[in-house]
């Protein structure tokens, strides 16, 4: 078969260059654009499982398929067709995701863009059975109203201490809270008359200095 | 450019247990307003993530802003951190849209930033395509192939491995320079550059900088031109200090040749920033802050010729 052919030739292309090389990749990309549309994959189990469940279990196996076929094409061997050993790859790979993600108790559905642009609280609560994730949005909120409470009090007196340099009014707390009510660089730039990699060399600076004190206090 | 037709090359990742698994981890670390959009920017980067480890390129996402959850509740970024190259920045595009969004935070510390397409129902992702540079929008009809990124990773790889090769175990004592201490092979912009350029490019604020430059030799690949690299100081130092750094043709030549680098890397010898002439150019330059008792390497680079000099503050 036609198929056959060309896929053993990008393998055995792909084998003779080094990792990371041009032609590799390219033979590699090749290779695996032809065999998601050559229709000749398996389907291992599908009776044992709904569709819906089954097609994200499939994902799963044939993202990591691709994965070890890439880094394990030098293991491929010409005598076999490409096909028959990405197939027999596949199955492993379905074990494996089976095992690894069906013991929970239960699985929940994977989100959809229209899934994340409606109102999440409705989606989470909709959705989930797990009291676990319900709260998990109560926690977020709250985990975010804790560090903002902490620099805007500023307690021990350290995000008013620091400036950006010429300007003290700029301090870290003010351009920190203003990061966290979802202002852009971009825009405080402009609004600021301070450069952005002025504000943002400041900011990451300072963040890296009190990290330790976040994580002690925020816990 | 060849004038045949090329196929766009695209690479497409399923998306997953794992990947949505991720996803929520990092969005329930960010704000109640990122949410959405950390949950698309973990996909995206795991995406590119899953695309370079096929093609043999590790990958460190530990060291990425893009899954600190500190970081993720100030700031809107997706970066990867490549090993031995440095950030790429993994931007979501939805479903129907021609551009690529890339927000302001993420326009520095990145090497390059990346496309990836999303489908509606979010189980894949489609890598379309890179930019070296950022811009507020990109129309993905602009982007470059996929292969000429892997290409331009490659590259800076190269360029590090060879740095770190050869033996350079000294650095410029920048710090020094503000007690002025200076070494007399650091010479004035006078002395080096064609003096109808010597105009005042280094304002600090109406104080008067320190200024210094070296002649850089790159050797055979230049052919006659030669280039010096200028760093730009204020004239105290802060605890945090603003570094200006260009390069200038010398000699008779006005402009820099095309495709010559010059690359800001940090202490493990990871690219931070680049900069690249083009067409008829006359200088290029990098800015960024720096505190004292920080060091970092420069690297000029033109074709397969390659010059690091380690500063320390």
């Amino acid at each position: 078969m036609k198929i056959d052919l060309q896929l053993r030739e990008l393998a055995l292309e792909a084998q003779q260059h080094p990792a990371q090389s041009r032609q590799r990749n390219r033979a590699l990309t090749k290779l695996i654009e032809v065999v998601g549309r050559c229709h000749r994959l398996v389907r291992p189990y599908r009776e044992s499982w709904p569709p819906l469940i089954y097609e994200d279990l499939y994902n799963e196996a044939y993202g990591k398929t691709l994965e070890y076929i890439c880094q394990n094409i030098d293991n491929y061997y010409p005598e076999k067709p490409v096909m028959a050993w990405v197939n027999q790859i596949l199955k492993f790979r379905f074990s494996d995701v089976v095992d690894r993600h069906m013991n929970e108790k239960k699985r929940r559905e994977l989100p959809s863009l229209d899934d994340l642009e409606d109102n999440l609280e409705k989606w989470l609560s909709e959705k989930f059975q797990h009291s676990e994730e319900a709260r998990m949005m109560r926690e977020l909120r709250e985990e975010w109203r804790e560090l903002r409470e902490l620099i805007e009090e500023d307690p021990d007196h350290l995000f008013r201490m620091v400036s950006l340099r010429g300007r003290p009014d700029l301090t870290w707390q003010v351009i920190a809270l203003a990061k966290l009510d979802g202002e852009t660089l971009d825009i405080m730039s402009q609004r600021l008359e301070v450069s952005i990699s002025g504000i943002n060399g400041f900011f990451n600076l300072n963040l890296r200095r009190f990290r330790d004190y976040f994580r002690n206090r925020l816990q | 450019m060849m004038s045949k037709m090329i196929e766009p090359i695209t690479f497409t990742v399923p998306l997953s247990f794992e990947a949505h698994d991720i996803a929520q981890q990092c969005a329930e670390k960010s704000s109640p307003t990122k949410f959405k959009q950390v949950y698309l920017n973990t996909l995206a980067v795991y995406a590119v993530d899953s695309y370079l480890r096929c093609m043999g390129f590790e990958t460190n996402l530990e060291k990425s802003e893009s899954r600190d959850s500190l970081m993720l509740k100030f700031v809107d970024v997706a970066d990867l951190d490549v090993v031995g190259v440095g950030k790429i920045e993994c931007r979501p595009v939805l479903p129907d849209s021609q551009t690529c969004y890339i927000p302001s935070d993420a326009w520095e510390n990145r090497i390059g930033y990346v496309a990836v397409q999303l489908n509606q129902s979010l189980k894949a992702a489609t890598l379309l395509g890179f930019t070296q540079t950022a811009a507020a929008e990109i129309p993905v009809a602009d982007l470059s192939q996929l292969d000429d990124f892997l290409g331009y990773l490659s590259e800076i790889k190269q360029t590090q491995t060879v740095n770190s090769e050869s033996d350079r175990p000294e650095f410029v004592n920048l710090k020094q320079w503000f007690e002025g201490i200076i070494e007399e092979t650091w010479l004035t912009v006078e002395q080096l550059l064609n003096p109808q350029k010597v105009e005042m490019m280094y304002r600090f604020k109406n104080a008067v900088p320190i200024v210094r430059g070296q002649q850089i030799d790159l050797g055979m690949e230049l052919a006659g031109t030669t280039v010096a690299l200028i760093v730009a100081l204020p004239p105290q130092s802060d605890p945090e200090v603003d570094v200006r750094l260009q390069v200038h043709p010398t000699g008779s030549s006005v402009y820099l040749p095309e495709g010559l680098k010059l690359m800001l890397q940090d202490e493990s010898g990871e690219t931070i920033m680049i900069a690249e002439s083009r067409d008829s150019d006359n200088f290029i330059q990098l800015q960024f802050g720096a505190e004292l008792g920080e060091c970092f390497g420069i690297n000029v680079a033109f074709g397969e010729a390659s010059v690091t000099e380690k500063f320390c503050l």
